[in-house]
């Protein structure tokens, strides 16, 4: 019986003193919190900026951001980068928290509608780089004519070709969909698959419908996102039947690789970097990817002709946001001054050549690769924004699922319902 | 009176612990189910059971309560079957046997993520392992779109789950069938009985505590099954493989609807719950005290 009691005191002592200790721990951190927060006060320079920015692209932030500190010695930069799919997950539950990031990752359109909505995010348009942008990037950045990030470059969705089996079959750029299926058929013939398609990663499912839909539906009816949101157009009746119909027919007809559905776009590039695979209609980054998986090919892009010939045919083009700013930072200044110099002429360049993507500022040329030059002259012919820019935020995923159902043998008109339910609930 | 008081002492911590990292967080997916939050909004409006009514409607949810059950089942059998006699065969202690086991268990300690991708490789149609060595053989009628086609692609995930995890059930087994009294054979051998008869008088009733936990845990794991569907096919092609999980990581992350993904987690919740305590009382009946 004693020996019970001491036993439980003692045992009782140790929980307390874990307590205790627990608490002393956290009691340490409050003050040490405050501190440093007051000792940035009277100095006025020594600022921490945190960045939370999505890294599944390397923009050579390194060479910037050593640039930016060895400019403004008194603002250190704290950068946390993560892969898309997490960064999504996570920077809800900063903002969520109060854990904000001064900085992080924006997205382009109505994607980053909601964050506005929420007020998470600091109004730039005073800012001066936004005299620079292209239309097509201050569309991409705003929300009810505030800018809220920064852009950062333009993506292409074309058709990335191996020159040598195009030269060796004598096939010439084809600019209209029936000369298009004529050189793919050539190429099936000739032993080597035309197109390659990786449809088990959802984000490839929409490439060729936004490289349609340039040309088949905005060329001729630039209003017909706005019609959508009016409720006066619907996808179901409009030229995506069409369009979805064209798609599958590229399988059926045997001009893609074997089983797209259960082929990965990592899988693809490997056909295409060791000759068995002809084309991709992919996205401008692919190219450097294909380079450096194999140099000794030479790739060339051009705009997916989905027009009858000699019709214009336009190209599908996002703009990517850099970043936005947390709208409650404690550091405005230095956020300012940050946003200011990866806008600067050298630094939007240091970012364009290392993901080899196009400019949406007037004053910068990126060195890009040749194949991309190859496309360049085609984005002065008419661009349309990728589709889910002005889509809302539930449409894309329920595409996503749709186009890998038809490709399973559902029904396009079932696949478009969904769409138009997803896009009425989300238009509310 | 001390003495309650000193045990309530000991509980504390426990207490602390389960509170706020389990009972907290579950209490408040019941309210989160019960509003329309997009997990931003700094605004939550509370919509009462309306997330139930859309779940009860939703074909998608259906679905994918179809699919979770077909995974749960055909893993927790398979697994079990499997696993079971995979043990049979490795029960002794000879080098040869503890080698396979260790051998078999390898799979277990990889990250479901890896595996995810080299069984996406091995499945790939056009150049992946399976179908070229079907082609190999002669069988290049069988070589198919494993991961692509929508009757297959659920089976070929499970598949790759059952080869991670069959060693698992093995083990528990193999524990269990060592902890089986020798006297008992000795017992059967004497009266006669044959290698079947042995089986199904002895090992099987007596291995009956590791069923029990075997089932239990596959049945559980199965239910919510969600990295290796997450990896290799994202509950595709079009929804073939997307079960509860997979689909309220979706809702959550991809749709913005907090809510009605909570609402499925709860349905989840409950689903699992209801299917532990019924498996539980059912397997308990079944052990036999030695």
């Amino acid at each position: 019986m004693r020996k019970r009691t001491k036993a439980g005191f003692a045992a009782l002592c140790l929980t307390l003193s874990l307590l205790v200790a627990g608490c002393g721990g956290g009691g340490q951190n409050a003050p040490e919190a405050g501190a440093s927060g007051s000792s940035s006060q009277p100095k006025e320079e020594n600022v921490t900026l945190k960045l939370y920015l999505v890294n599944n692209a390397n923009l050579n932030l390194e060479e910037v951001h050593r640039k930016f500190e060895e400019k403004y010695p008194n603002i250190r930069l704290d950068y946390e980068g993560a892969p898309v799919d997490q960064f999504e997950t996570v920077i809800k539950t900063k903002l969520a928290s109060g854990d904000a990031p001064d900085i992080f990752t924006v997205f382009a359109g109505t994607k980053k509608d909601p964050f506005v909505n929420a007020g998470y995010l600091l109004d730039l348009s005073d800012e001066p780089w936004v005299q620079r942008l292209t239309p097509g990037a201050i569309r991409s950045a705003s929300k009810d004519g505030k800018i809220y990030g920064l852009p950062r470059s333009q993506n292409v969705i074309g058709v990335i070709y191996n020159k040598k089996i195009f030269k060796d079959l004598g096939l010439a750029v084809p600019t209209d969909w029936q000369s298009f299926l004529d050189a793919a058929h050539k190429i099936k013939d000739s032993g080597v698959t035309p197109i390659g398609l990786g449809l088990k990663d959802q984000f490839v499912t929409q490439l060729i419908p936004y490289a349609m839909a340039a040309s088949a539906i905005y060329r001729d009816n630039p209003e017909f996102d706005g019609q959508m949101a009016e409720g006066k157009a619907t996808f179901v009746g409009s030229a995506w039947e069409k369009m979805m119909a064209d798609y599958v027919d590229l399988e059926k007809q045997g001009l893609t690789n074997k089983g797209v559905l259960g082929t990965a776009n990592d899988q693809v590039l490997q056909l295409m970097s060791s000759g068995k695979v002809a084309m991709t209609v992919s996205l401008n980054a692919v190219v450097p990817a294909l380079k450096a998986a194999n140099p000794e090919l030479e790739w060339g892009m051009f705009p997916l002709p989905y027009v009858e010939a000699g019709e214009p045919i336009w190209v599908s083009t996002g703009p990517a946001l850099f970043a936005g700013a947390y709208a409650k930072t404690k550091h405005p200044e230095a956020v300012r001054k940050y946003l200011d110099f990866v806008a600067s002429p050298e630094s939007m360049k240091t970012i364009l050549d290392a993901t080899q993507s196009f400019s949406i500022v007037d004053d910068v040329t990126p060195s890009l690769d040749a194949a991309l030059m190859e496309i360049e002259p085609s984005l002065k012919v008419g661009t349309y924004a990728f589709l889910d820019q002005n889509w809302p935020a539930a449409v894309q995923p329920q595409m996503f699922v749709g186009i890998q159902g038809v490709f399973a043998g559902g029904s396009v008109n079932d696949m478009l319902a969904k769409m138009d339910e997803a896009y009425k609930e989300g238009n509310k | 009176m001390r003495r309650t008081g000193i045990d309530g002492v000991f509980l504390l911590p426990a207490f602390l612990v389960f509170t706020i990292f389990l009972a907290y967080p579950v209490l408040s997916s019941f309210y989160y189910s019960m509003t329309d939050w997009n997990g931003l909004s700094p605004t939550i409006d509370f919509i009462g059971l309306d997330n139930f009514r859309k779940l009860a409607h939703d074909k998608d949810v259906w679905k994918g309560l179809q699919n979770t059950l077909v995974i749960a089942l055909l893993v927790t059998v398979l697994q079990n079957v499997i696993g079971l006699l995979l043990a049979l065969g490795l029960q002794k202690t000879g080098f040869v046997q503890r080698l396979l086991r260790a051998w078999y268990l390898l799979p277990a300690l990889l990250s479901p993520l890896a595996i995810g991708y080299i069984w996406s490789y091995m499945y790939n149609p056009q150049f992946g392992v399976i179908n070229t060595i079907l082609e190999f053989v002669g069988l290049s009628g069988w070589a198919q779109d494993w991961l692509g086609d929508r009757r297959l692609a659920i089976y070929s995930v499970i598949a790759a789950n059952l080869w991670q995890w069959v060693a698992f059930s093995m083990i528990i087994y193999v524990a269990g069938l060592q902890s089986i009294p020798r006297d008992m054979y000795e017992a059967a051998d004497i009266d006669g009985a044959g290698a079947f008869s042995r089986f199904k008088n002895i090992t099987f009733p007596l291995v009956a505590p590791a069923f029990t936990v075997n089932i239990v845990v596959t049945m559980i794991v199965g239910l919510k099954l969600f990295d290796i569907i997450f990896i290799m096919t994202n509950g595709g092609p079009g929804g073939s493989t997307e079960n509860l999980a997979v689909m309220l990581y979706r809702q959550a992350f991809a749709l913005n609807r907090m809510g009605y993904a909570n609402a499925i987690a709860l349905l989840m919740f409950a689903m699992i719950l209801v299917f532990s305590l019924v498996q539980i009382a059912l397997l308990r009946r079944r052990e036999v005290e030695y």
